[in-house]
């Protein structure tokens, strides 16, 4: 399994010759793995440096990611409302802003938020794929396909982080939750606007 | 004991190096690259199962107490096994350190391994780079990442949550992690 160093001795740390995959690695890492599995893995682990040093690399970048979450300033992404309430008890600091469909939301930004979190409601019982499409002065100004439906809440949650929120100006931005269809066309779900004002602080 | 004095312990296999530790209660050179070879695979083991830094380093210290000791009394009975030995002093340790035994004290009473032994914490990476580098992911790998790393919901959670399946989440967030690698420029992982 295991190279020979360049003086000829037979080490057990060099290369690898049955490196475990990486989809392996990563569902080890999350915990997705049968304790069978799992055990099975770490023997060869704690036998391979290739292996252990790899690993190393998805704990690091794991450990990254959860940091990034609470990041000051946020970071904007399709949320459920379980990881809401776990940002929240991390004590990042955000507004939230729930809507129905044809309603107009007044929104703003503090200078210590680190989060705006929307809720959009609509009628998601039978819709397997939703497409969130931001439009601002008329024309497409992001977009979001395939965002996840938190199935717990039944609605779209999104956040926007703070950091960049704050360079928003005064701007009305009309939201359209889309389910796209077979034939290439959209039905639209519902239909948001808000209304965003600068901070004035 | 085969005759490798001269030899660089980092060269030397796992077996040798048990010899060596066995053979001397002073080859601190032996000691020290055993704490080196084996103290981040533990430390790993221990974030993986505590899910704890805390936790990890605590089984960092114990296992390679452990280990030291069984070697210097030459009580590893198969050295060419000596990783398999120290996977299974883990999971004893992790075990006891379950129950709540608190054995960890009477041990680093007796030894105490110097910090310098220790693994290094993992290295540091650029977040504000991994922050641009997530908020690039598509929303459904974003949300399965932020989920898994962060949130610390298993695939089947994960799957309830957004009413998919276990292999969907798991082909999800194979492609986002690689997605966040190829944006950090991390080599070497990938092997499919």
């Amino acid at each position: 399994m295991h190279g020979r160093s360049r003086r000829g001795n037979v080490v057990s740390q060099v290369d690898c010759a049955t490196p475990v995959s990486m989809a392996t690695l990563v569902d080890y890492w999350a915990g997705d793995t049968s304790t069978a599995d799992a055990e099975r893995f770490e023997e060869h682990a704690f036998a391979c440096e290739t292996c252990s040093r790899r690993l190393e690399a998805i704990a690091t970048l794991a450990g990254g990611v959860a940091r990034v979450a609470t990041m000051p300033g946020g970071i904007g992404m399709v949320v459920t409302q379980a990881l809401i309430d776990r940002l929240l008890a991390d004590g990042l600091r955000m507004r939230h802003y729930r809507v129905q469909p044809g309603e107009t939301v007044q929104c703003t930004v503090g200078p210590d938020d680190d989060l705006s979190v929307t809720y959009l409601s609509a009628e998601l019982h039978d819709v397997q794929r939703v497409d969130v499409v931001l439009y601002a002065h008329g024309s497409e100004w992001a977009r979001m396909d395939d965002a996840p439906i938190d199935r717990v809440t039944g609605q779209v949650i999104y956040t926007t982080g703070g950091r960049l929120a704050r360079t928003f100006p005064a701007i009305t931005v009309r939201v359209e939750l889309r389910a796209p269809e077979k034939d290439g066309n959209a039905r639209v779900l519902g239909e948001y606007t808000f209304e965003h004002t600068p901070h004035s602080g | 004991m085969s005759g490798s004095p001269a030899m660089v312990p980092e060269e030397l296999g796992d077996a040798e190096l048990a010899r060596r530790i066995g053979a001397s209660t002073s080859d601190s050179e032996a000691e020290t690259e055993l704490c080196r070879r084996f103290g981040k695979r533990i430390r790993l083991y221990g974030l993986r199962h505590f899910r704890s830094e805390a936790m990890a380093e605590d089984l960092v210290q114990q296992v390679l107490v452990l280990a030291l000791d069984a070697l210097r009394q030459q009580r590893v009975r198969e050295p060419d096994r000596l990783a398999s030995f120290i996977l299974g002093s883990c999971r004893m340790v992790a075990r006891e350190a379950r129950r709540g035994e608190a054995r960890r004290q009477r041990l680093l009473e007796h030894y105490a391994v110097p910090h310098e032994l220790a693994p290094e914490p993992a290295a540091q990476l650029d977040l504000e780079r991994l922050r641009g580098c997530v908020e690039k992911l598509p929303p459904r790998e974003r949300m399965v990442v932020m989920l898994t790393f962060y949130g610390e919901r298993n695939g089947d959670e994960i799957a309830s949550d957004l009413s998919t399946t276990l292999g969907n989440v798991r082909v999800v967030r194979h492609r986002a992690v690689g997605h966040l690698q190829q944006c950090m420029g991390v080599r070497g992982v990938e092997t499919s």
